[in-house]
Formats: structure tokens, C-alpha cells, sequence
């Protein structure tokens, strides 16, 4: 019976503390928008790769930086924005092919995609930047076609699941915010 | 002096081991007759070996790595040009003696001078047993070769210089060069022990990335110059130091004629023992025998012979018996390492080789193993001569594009006879064997050994077809008038290290000789080269065909001889064009061999499409030559579509053409290449753009119709999808999958009555299949007809534990839900 009290506080301390299961998340739309700063729907205009020295290691960590024109998906407001993400090649020596990062077709320049993105404080190397949510996971290509612009979904689990017109993108993406500031 | 591919027809997928031994061997006696010449002229001089093998050195390397895009022999009758020209210009140039040196001593006497010429064929036959496997470890380009006898001449230089010079000295040097020549063929043992501990793929790389290099700069400069330096250092200090000795005119004549000699056995040497095929099962198993041991011990001990009876007949005293004790030593001293039969399967694998037939010939080392895709391919010396699984398909194409040529009549008649020159495998025999009764013959430069291969390959398929000549005999009936059609499938390079085991890519072969390739009136010939190999600056006749495997590997068919004009199934012939500059021999050697395809591609289709300007295909070959600037290296992340790289004025060449005129056999691979690439790349817009124009026009046209269906799919059109996938039905009635994606999406466009007719048919196809059962069964329930819950429960029975079954008989279908994209991507995993 001593031994009751400490049970229960041990089974309270297990089952309300936050992270004491481990978890696996979807990343849906709504989880998407609510976790990134932000998320753009442009043209991408500049893409640059450059290399960082990681400080007391000889490897070199390369970046790939994406300049998007276009507006914001939260508040439709035309903004012009560096998006990064891990990888790239300066030539064709120097860099690294990055598994995780979006396709070259996806991110070359006049390419138009949806991206969503978030303030890091340290993307490796102590550089800190817009990077890229989800890796390849939160760019979403656009192509222009007879019923007007479609977002190309990635399939199940991520965060634009299925083909949708950009209007609807648009439109969900307010109502979640509008959910958010609720 | 290199003996390349292509001399003639029968000798493009490579060169017989006969052929390549006389002609090296021809070098070394232009070099013998020149160095007579030399040593006349400077008679009383004796002869500065360190100097003279500088002077090689220098030439060599002159030649081989900066000019011979400027002259490069292509013919038996070029290369004896070569000789000729090479000789005079020599004898010539040697004028007046030479001042000072040090005396050349007596002459040798005949007993002494075939002491030395058996004691050079013998230290031949050891270092070339040595190199036989040396460049396996490299990419069997002639700029391979180049480098690692550059390696080689530069330590023999080094050993004359350093160390046979002080030791040569007076009456010591032809000791010195008797007994130096016996270590010098024990001291191949020395790079066997090296090579052999470079074999194990971690061994390999541990030892480049010490000097800063990786597994993929293999075939190139430094490594090749690595790895050449690290085997050949301790036999070719040895023979530099012997070598030293051969001051005296004559004793370097018999030197040189010696190693001729040795050369030219060297067919005979590697086969003096009738080898029995090996598995890599037996040579990991250690049942293979000390192969390599074998044959570097009984070169020693000719010699060590030939180097005794030199000492005995040429020097005395002290001297005599040092070269005689060097001589026992060397004969000894192959008892003394391990005897190893080396076995060198392309150690910078990610997945090492295991093949399944192995035979060391005088061609080379051939191999039958297995390779991706389940299909096994024929190597000879690693060159690749048979097809890839996913490169069947092509095959196929390349014979039948050839058989187009063929007027209509002939083909027809079931006595056309036809030369086939290379490798025979199931697939090719199922490819002629669509094309009729023929009469058929083939060949292979590795004749010899070709019943093996061809028992391996085809056991328990019966006999391959067709009948198998030497090639000596189909050059005669080549020449003779009996064929009417001739077809050299292309060869490949050996496997290049990949960036991802997804994805593993062969080099290129090197370029054949063409200039001299010709067939007699009345045949027809084509000659397929791969764009990849460095045939830029080939002449590759004034007709040609193209080949490809979708938008990839584009091969050009030269084509010889008579050629029916464009048959309506027959490849429209394009101008090759003259020959252009290529890339250099030190630029392409200095490029890892992955990088080197996109650049020789490049180079052959920029010929193409220049002579073609202003020409009926003007836009195609522009077309290609714009596609073939655009390629890039790509990630090995990311799928096939997706590491092909898109250039808009390409496709809207291409889409010029095919206004212009009906795509021919070639472009409608091209075509239908193009579809499934801008598919699996998600670009519905160029579909439609590109692809939609030329289906309408062309149709029907199953793949391309079926590729716009998917285009708009992805717009999210039921109706156009529906309506597309009902072409390609039109061509393709069969295609359950097609029957299956045309009934999905006619439910979708609201056509109930269209998607239960398109899933009848299908179960009619393959009853009871369960994914057609339940297809039909939730769309009869939507239609409101209660059979279709008779159908699933008659699936369910087959299929008690089928949750989805389950689902549908209690709930019914249900709203339909959104169809994920058509084309899995690369990254094909759940995100967290």
C-alpha cells in the first residue's frame, strides 16, 4: 500500500507529461502552415549554392539558396524571399547530392512552386536562414494548365496530399490561419 | 603499336588476341631496325640507354596524350604506312655519330645474342602477364594504356638512369643486361603480390584516398598513374637497370627483337594450357589455380635460360658468374611468394562481380555474369558486348531498324542472308527470329572461345541460331558477295562506379576504326557505334541511322553498302556528317569516366545536326544536338525522368519535325521517350503543349495518347482523361491497366455506364481478379445495381481476410476519394 502513491505519481507523470510517448506525426496542411513562418507562392528567380566551413571539422556544408518572387499564402502580400535548403554543387567537383532535397526540375529558375519555409536559427554550420520545411516535403511545384494554375500533390502524408487548384490552396491555407488567430 | 576495334567488320565489338599481339610486336621491331640504325651511326659509341629511354618516353607520351587526334592509324595498311614512314624518317634523321660516351665493348657472339633475345621474350612474357591484369583495374581505353606504358617507360628510364648506369660500367654490362633481364621477369611477381593486395574493394580505396584521389577517378590520369606507379615500380626499376647493360648495338637489337618475339607469342603463352571455364564460386573457393603464378614462373625460366647461355657465351670471370647466379636466383625466387592467379572484376563495384563463366584467352579476359535487371551480359576483357535487360528493347530495335533496309521484296522472299558480328544471347535470337525465315551466320572476334559462352548462355534453350563462323571465313564469304545484310551490334565500356547503387552506369567502348570499313556491292551493312563513345572524329561513312532507348543512349548505325531509300517502316538515314574535332586524349583521361558520355554525345550530334542544316530532318538532328548540350550530371536521388534534363527549343525542334513530316522508326522511340519522360517529370503542360499535337496528328498512338490522358489527370480533367484513355484503348484493347485507369476515370467524369462496360471487358480479360472484382463491384453498387454486391461477395469467398472486400459489402463505396499523383516521385516514403 506505501508503495500505491508512488505508482499512481508514477503513471501521472507518464501519461501527462508532454513527450513521454514517443510520437509520429502527419504532416497535413493545417500541421504544415501552423509549424512554418510562412509559405510563398511564386517564381523562382535565383538559385545559388555556396558552401559553409563547419568550424573544428574538415567537411564543408553547401546550401542551396532559392530566391522566390511572388506572395505570401498568409496574408496575399507580393514578398520577395530567400529560401534555403542542404545540398547543391558549385561546380562540378565541389558539393553534395542531397537525398531529402527537392529535384533540380523543381527548383530551377522561372520553375513557380508553392513553398513553405521557417526562420532557423542554425541550419548546420551556425548559418541561419529561411529553410525549406520538410526538405522537399514543403515545395510544391505549379503548372499552368486549361482550368488554370494546379499545385502538384505529393501524395498521402504530406502536407499537399493531392493535385489542387492554387485558388483552393489559397483558401484553405486562409481559413487555417483565420482558425489560428481565433 | 595498338591494334584498334574496327580494322574491319569483323573486328568492331573488338580485336582478336592474334591481331593485337602482331601489331604491338610489330612496334617493338620498327623500334629494333631503328635502333640498328642508331647504333651503326654511332658505331664505337656505345648506346646512352637512359637517354634513349628518355627520348622514347618523351615520344611516347607526345603521341599518345597530345597528338594523335592529329594521326591515328584506322587500317592494317595505315599502320604499316606508319612503320614505313617512321622507319625512313628515322634512318634520316640519325646522320652523324654521336660524340663521346662511353665505349659499347665487344661484340656479342650469335650463341650470346640468342641468350638475350630468349632472356627479352622471356622478361616480355612476365611483364605482359603482369599488364593482362594490371589494366583490367582501369576503363580499356587506349588512353589507359597510354598512361600506364607511359608509367612503365618512365621507370625504366628511371632504373637505367639511377641504377643500371653506375652499375653497367665496363666490361659488367652485359651481365648486367643478362642477368638484370632474368630478375626483371621474377620482379613481375613483385607487382602480382601489389596488384593482388589492391584487389579487395576497401584495399583499393584506403590506397587512393592516401593521395587525395576516389574509386570515382577511375580510368583517369592520376589514378592510372597511381596505381601504375605502385605495381610496375619494382619490374620496371629492375628491367631499367638491365637495360642499362645493352650498350652495344647489337645486344640492344637482340634485346628488342627478343621482346617482339615475346610479344608476338604472347596469344599462345596465356593459352599454353587449355583453361577449363571457372565460376566465381571455384575462384572464391580457391579451385581457380595459380594462374597468373603459372605463367610469370615459366616466362622466368626462359629467361633465366636465355640469360644463362648469354653470361656463359658473352662474359667471363666474376662477371660471368654474377649474371649466372642471377639468373639461378630468379629461376629460384618464383617459389618464394604465394602463388596467386589474379582474378580483377572491377574492385570499385559498390556490388562486386561474381561472374558465372570466367576464362583468361588471348582476346582478354571474357566473363558471363549477371548484371541489374536479371540479365546476364558477356564481357570481354570488361568490355561489355551484349545488351542490358532494359537495353533489349533497343537491341531489338537496332536489328530490325537494320533489316528496314532491306527492300520490301527481299525480306519477304525467306532467303535473305544475313551476317550477324557479335554476341548471340537469347533476346537477339528471339529478334531474328521474328524477322522470318533468314539464313543466318554470325561471328565473334573471340571465336576460339565462343562455344563455351554460347553453351552458357543458351543452356536449356537449345542450340542458338544461326551458324557460327571463324572470322577469317566470314570475311571471305563477306567478300565473296554472300550477305545481304550485315549488322555489328555496338560494345560497352567496363562498369564506372556509380554516385547511387540505384543507378549503374557502363562506360563507354572506345571508338572503333571506321575509315575502312566496306562491304561488297550488293550487301548492306550497319555498323552501330554508341554516341557516348568517342567517335567524333570518325568518318563514319555518308549515311547513317539512329537508335535510341527512349531519349537515352542514342546510338548511330553507319550504314555501308546498298541501302533501300525509306521504306515506309525503314529509319530515315541522316547525313553523319564529316569528321569533327573530339575531345583530346590528355582531356579525356583527365575526366572521370562518368563525365565523359554527355560530353562525346555532345560532340557526335553537334556533327549530325551541322550536316544536316537546311535538310529534311534539319529539325530533328537540331533537335538532338539542343537535348544533347542541355544533359547535366543530376542526382542519383532522383528518378530517370527526373536526372533528364528538358530544353525548350529541343522540344519545340522536335515538334517542328513532327508537323513537318511522319515520324520515322527512330523518332517515334524518341517520341514515345519524350512522353514518358515529361510523365514521370510532372509536367502536364508540356504534354499538352508537345505531346497532345503530335498524338492527334500521328495517331492512333497508344503511348502518347495514354500520356496525355495522364496530363490531364493531373489538371484534374476527368472528362479529356477519359476520353484519352479511350484512344489508346482503340490500339491497345488488351492493356488491362489501361482498361482499368480508362474506367476509373470515365466513373469520375459522371460516365457510370462507360466504367462498368471498361470493367466488364477486363474481368472478361482476367477473371477474377480481385482488383477488377472490386472495382466493378463498387461501381455497379453506385449505379445502384445490387450484382455488384454478388460480385464482391464472390471475391470475398476467394478472399476471406480482404479488408477492403469487407468494407465495401457492409458500407458500400462511398464517396470517391482523391487520387494521389500518377507517377510516384523519387522521394517515395512518408514524411514525420
Amino acid at each position: 500500500m506505501k508503495k500505491l502513491p508512488a505508482l499512481v505519481a508514477l503513471l501521472l507523470v507518464l501519461f501527462t507529461t508532454p513527450g513521454a510517448h514517443a510520437r509520429i506525426e502527419r504532416l497535413d496542411l493545417e500541421t504544415m502552415v501552423k509549424r512554418c513562418d510562412n509559405a510563398v507562392l511564386g517564381e523562382i528567380v535565383a538559385r545559388h549554392v555556396f558552401a559553409i566551413d563547419e568550424a573544428g571539422s574538415a567537411d564543408r556544408l553547401y546550401f542551396t539558396r532559392l530566391t522566390i518572387e511572388g506572395y505570401s499564402l498568409r496574408d496575399r502580400v507580393p514578398i520577395r524571399v530567400d529560401v534555403h535548403f542542404q545540398g547543391g554543387f558549385i561546380d562540378d567537383e565541389q558539393g553534395v547530392y542531397n537525398s531529402e532535397a527537392p529535384s533540380a526540375d523543381d527548383t530551377r529558375i522561372g520553375a513557380r512552386a508553392v513553398v513553405f519555409y521557417k526562420w532557423m536559427e542554425n541550419m548546420g554550420g551556425g548559418f541561419s536562414g529561411n529553410a525549406l520545411y520538410a526538405a522537399h516535403g514543403g515545395l510544391f511545384r505549379t503548372v499552368d494548365g486549361p482550368l488554370g494554375t494546379v499545385a502538384l500533390g505529393r501524395g498521402a502524408s504530406f502536407a499537399v496530399a493531392n493535385n489542387v487548384s492554387t485558388a483552393s490552396l489559397e483558401t484553405a491555407v486562409s481559413r487555417i490561419r483565420e482558425r489560428e488567430n481565433r | 603499336m595498338r591494334a584498334p576495334t574496327g580494322l574491319d567488320v569483323t573486328h568492331v565489338p573488338a580485336v582478336d588476341g592474334t591481331t593485337a599481339a602482331f601489331f604491338r610486336a610489330a612496334g617493338l621491331l620498327l623500334f629494333a631496325a631503328v635502333m640498328g640504325r642508331v647504333a651503326k651511326v654511332t658505331e664505337g659509341s656505345g648506346v646512352s640507354v637512359g637517354w634513349l629511354l628518355a627520348a622514347v618516353t618523351a615520344g611516347f607520351g607526345l603521341h599518345g596524350l597530345l597528338l594523335k587526334t592529329l594521326w591515328e592509324p584506322e587500317s592494317r595498311l595505315g599502320f604499316g604506312a606508319t612503320v614505313v614512314i617512321l622507319t625512313a624518317g628515322a634512318y634520316f634523321a640519325v646522320s652523324r655519330p654521336g660524340r663521346g660516351g662511353e665505349g659499347e665493348g665487344e661484340a656479342p657472339n650469335p650463341i650470346e645474342r640468342l641468350g638475350l633475345g630468349a632472356a627479352a621474350a622471356g622478361a616480355t612474357l612476365a611483364l605482359l602477364c603482369l599488364a593482362y591484369h594490371l589494366r583490367h583495374l582501369g576503363m580499356m581505353q587506349p588512353e589507359d594504356d597510354t598512361v600506364l606504358g607511359l608509367v612503365f617507360l618512365a621507370l625504366l628510364t628511371v632504373g637505367a638512369v639511377a641504377f643500371g648506369a653506375p652499375l653497367a660500367k665496363g666490361d659488367r654490362a652485359p651481365a648486367v643486361l643478362a642477368g638484370g633481364l632474368a630478375l626483371a621477369a621474377v620482379a613481375a611477381l613483385a607487382g602480382v603480390e601489389i596488384l593482388h593486395g589492391l584487389l579487395d574493394p576497401g584495399a583499393l580505396d584506403a590506397y587512393v584516398r592516401r593521395f587525395g584521389l576516389d574509386l570515382g577517378l577511375v580510368g583517369t590520369l592520376r589514378y592510372l598513374a597511381l596505381i601504375g606507379g605502385a605495381v610496375l615500380v619494382v619490374p620496371g626499376f629492375v628491367a631499367g637497370t638491365a637495360l642499362a647493360g645493352a650498350r652495344h648495338r647489337r645486344r640492344l637489337s637482340c634485346v628488342l627483337l627478343g621482346a617482339a618475339a615475346g610479344t608476338a607469342l604472347w596469344p599462345w603463352f596465356v593459352e599454353m594450357r587449355a583453361m577449363s571455364p571457372l565460376s566465381y564460386g571455384q575462384i572464391a573457393r580457391g579451385e581457380a589455380g595459380p594462374w597468373t603464378w603459372e605463367r610469370v614462373t615459366h616466362a622466368t625460366w626462359i629467361a633465366a635460360a636465355g640469360a644463362a647461355v648469354a653470361a656463359f657465351f658473352g662474359t667471363s670471370g666474376r662477371t660471368r658468374l654474377a649474371a649466372i647466379g642471377a639468373a639461378l636466383l630468379a629461376a629460384l625466387l618464383v617459389f618464394a611468394p604465394p602463388r596467386r592467379g589474379l582474378w580483377v572484376f572491377a574492385p570499385w563495384q559498390r556490388l562486386p562481380a561474381e561472374p558465372e563463366l570466367v576464362l583468361h584467352s588471348r582476346h582478354g579476359m571474357l566473363t558471363v555474369e549477371p548484371a541489374r535487371g536479371g540479365a546476364r551480359v558477356v564481357t570481354v576483357d570488361r568490355r561489355r558486348v551484349t545488351p542490358l535487360g532494359i537495353e533489349e528493347d533497343q537491341d531489338a530495335d537496332r536489328i530490325r531498324f537494320a533489316w528496314a533496309l532491306l527492300g520490301h521484296d527481299l525480306r519477304a522472299s525467306d532467303a535473305a542472308r544475313v551476317l550477324f558480328v557479335g554476341q548471340m544471347t537469347p533476346a537477339r535470337a528471339f529478334t531474328f527470329d521474328t524477322l522470318g525465315e533468314i539464313r543466318l551466320d554470325r561471328t565473334v572476334p573471340w571465336h576460339s572461345h565462343a562455344k563455351p559462352i554460347d553453351d552458357f548462355l543458351f543452356q536449356g534453350q537449345g542450340e542458338p541460331p544461326g551458324t557460327l563462323l571463324a572470322p577469317a571465313e566470314a570475311r571471305r564469304r563477306l567478300e565473296d558477295g554472300s550477305y545481304d545484310l550485315v549488322i555489328v551490334p555496338p560494345a560497352h565500356g567496363p562498369v564506372v562506379l556509380p554516385k547511387s547503387a540505384a543507378n549503374m552506369p557502363w562506360a563507354a567502348a572506345p571508338a572503333p576504326a571506321t575509315a575502312t570499313l566496306d562491304v561488297p556491292d550488293g550487301t548492306t551493312a550497319v555498323v552501330w557505334l554508341d554516341a557516348a563513345s568517342p567517335i567524333a572524329n570518325r568518318d563514319l561513312g555518308d549515311r547513317a541511322i539512329l537508335c535510341s532507348r527512349g531519349m537515352d543512349d542514342l546510338n548511330v548505325g553507319m550504314v555501308l553498302g546498298d541501302a533501300t531509300e525509306r521504306e515506309k517502316d525503314a529509319p530515315a538515314i541522316v547525313d553523319p556528317g564529316p569528321p569533327a574535332w573530339r575531345q583530346g586524349a590528355l582531356s579525356f583521361v583527365r575526366t572521370r569516366a562518368l563525365m565523359r558520355a554527355d560530353r562525346q554525345k555532345r560532340d557526335v550530334i553537334a556533327r549530325i545536326a551541322a550536316a544536316n542544316e537546311g535538310g529534311a530532318l534539319a529539325d530533328l538532328c537540331a533537335g538532338l544536338a539542343l537535348h544533347a548540350a542541355a544533359q547535366r550530371p543530376s542526382s542519383p536521388f532522383e528518378t530517370p525522368a527526373q536526372r533528364m534534363e528538358l530544353d525548350d527549343e529541343a522540344l519545340e525542334a522536335f515538334a517542328r519535325a513532327a508537323d513537318a513530316a511522319a515520324p520515322d522508326a527512330f523518332a517515334r522511340g524518341w517520341w514515345e521517350g519524350l512522353a514518358e519522360v515529361l510523365t514521370g517529370k510532372r509536367m502536364p503542360d508540356k504534354v499538352l503543349t508537345f505531346v497532345q499535337p503530335v498524338a492527334e496528328s500521328h495517331g492512333p498512338w497508344p503511348t502518347l495518347e495514354r500520356a496525355v490522358a495522364t496530363a490531364y489527370r493531373e489538371f484534374g480533367m476527368p472528362s479529356e482523361a477519359a476520353d484519352w484513355y479511350g484512344r489508346a484503348l482503340e490500339s491497345a484493347p488488351y492493356d488491362i491497366a489501361l482498361l482499368l485507369d480508362a474506367a476509373e476515370w470515365s466513373g469520375r467524369a459522371g460516365d457510370d455506364a462507360r466504367e462498368i462496360e471498361l470493367l466488364r471487358r477486363a474481368d472478361g480479360i482476367q477473371p477474377d481478379r480481385l482488383d477488377v472484382a472490386k472495382r466493378l463491384g463498387a461501381a455497379l453498387l453506385r449505379a445502384g445495381d445490387e450484382a455488384g454486391r454478388a460480385i464482391l461477395e464472390a471475391a470475398l469467398k476467394r478472399h476471406p481476410e480482404d479488408e477492403e472486400l469487407i468494407e465495401l459489402i457492409e458500407h458500400g463505396p462511398g464517396a470517391r476519394e482523391a487520387i494521389g499523383p500518377p507517377v510516384p516521385g523519387a522521394h517515395d516514403h512518408d514524411h514525420d
